[in-house]
């Protein structure tokens, strides 16, 4: 008789432990997956941001490199693109001068960075970076390839 | 006293069953309290939202960055929105296209005056470069979206 109450009293104590570790269980599996799988609002807003800038610079880089300008070349004046205007300049470097106003125009829309990179060994290191960045980027075939990519941090209104 | 112990057995076994049933009612009950409580989680995503419509809009009025189309009637063609939950705002050069509810827009200015207000709406802004007629053009496109209750 008090064999058996003591089993019983061993049995209620046992399920008792294991109903406290069940419902630690479920609390810790609760935080643990609210951490792993929760948006916050903050992270859906920085990510609808990075889309935004992501996007808009994509369209507008893609633009740019379609913008017909006018450059002087041994005394006459060609029409060519801004993809053409980039190469150019990185044959000659006197170019630069023609190309960095037209660069500048950028900055009426927005705080960001324009990046070239004709170096074949580093371009496929940059392509990676700029992925990882979400930055947008084109690559300008030609005999000397050219990766341009623009890096927008910020709107104007 | 055979009958007596019997008895005391009987509602031991009993406690002892109710008692399990309540574990279980708890481990069930906690498993679903977490499964819901994440499925019913609200989430705004009207920020994402603004900044898709944002993008399509760009690309219809401007594919590949070149100026095509800026009519009322090609903004709504080319992304059908609800007009009472939705305020859009096009400038193009010195044209200007608004649709939808213009209090949205209000509530946004309300709100960059760091103005608190209750039930807020969403509000993006993005600026794009096109080349129109062979110029680069400034395309600024805001979109104010409401849908409290869906979001909020």
């Amino acid at each position: 008789m008090i064999k058996d109450k003591k089993a019983q009293i061993a049995g209620f104590l046992s399920d008792t432990v294991l109903l406290i570790f069940m419902i630690f269980l479920l609390v810790v599996f609760f935080i643990a997956s609210s951490v792993y799988f929760g948006f916050s609002k903050n992270e859906i807003e920085k990510s609808a941001l990075q889309y935004n800038l992501e996007s808009s610079g994509h369209i507008s880089l893609n633009a740019f490199l379609q913008k017909p300008v006018e450059v002087e070349i041994n005394g006459q004046k060609q029409k060519m693109t801004g993809a053409d205007l980039i190469r150019l300049s990185k044959i000659d470097a006197k170019y630069d001068s023609v190309l960095k106003p037209e660069i500048k125009s950028f900055d009426s829309y927005y705080d960001c960075a324009f990046r070239t990179e004709a170096d074949a060994e580093t371009i496929n290191a940059s392509i990676r970076e700029f992925n990882e960045k979400r930055t947008a980027h084109f690559y300008i075939p030609s005999e000397n390839p050219v990766l341009v990519a623009l890096q927008i941090s910020g709107m104007k209104k | 006293m055979m009958n007596r112990t019997n008895k005391k057995a009987q509602m031991g076994y009993g406690m002892e069953w109710l008692y399990k049933m309540v574990i279980i009612v708890v481990i069930a009950g906690g498993i679903v309290f977490v499964v819901l409580s994440h499925y019913s989680k609200q989430v705004d995503v009207r920020d994402l939202e603004a900044s898709i419509i944002s993008r399509k809009l760009a690309e219809c009025i401007a594919p590949n960055g070149i100026f095509k189309e800026f009519s009322n009637s090609s903004v709504i063609e080319c992304i059908p929105v609800d007009e009472r939950n939705i305020y859009i705002n096009i400038t193009l050069g010195n044209d200007c296209l608004p649709i939808g509810d213009d209090f949205l827009l209000k509530l946004c200015q309300t709100m960059e005056q760091k103005m608190k207000v209750a039930k807020y709406p969403s509000c993006n802004y993005a600026n794009y470069m096109i080349i129109k007629d062979g110029k680069a053009e400034k395309l600024g496109i805001f979109i104010a979206i409401n849908k409290i209750e869906s979001n909020l």
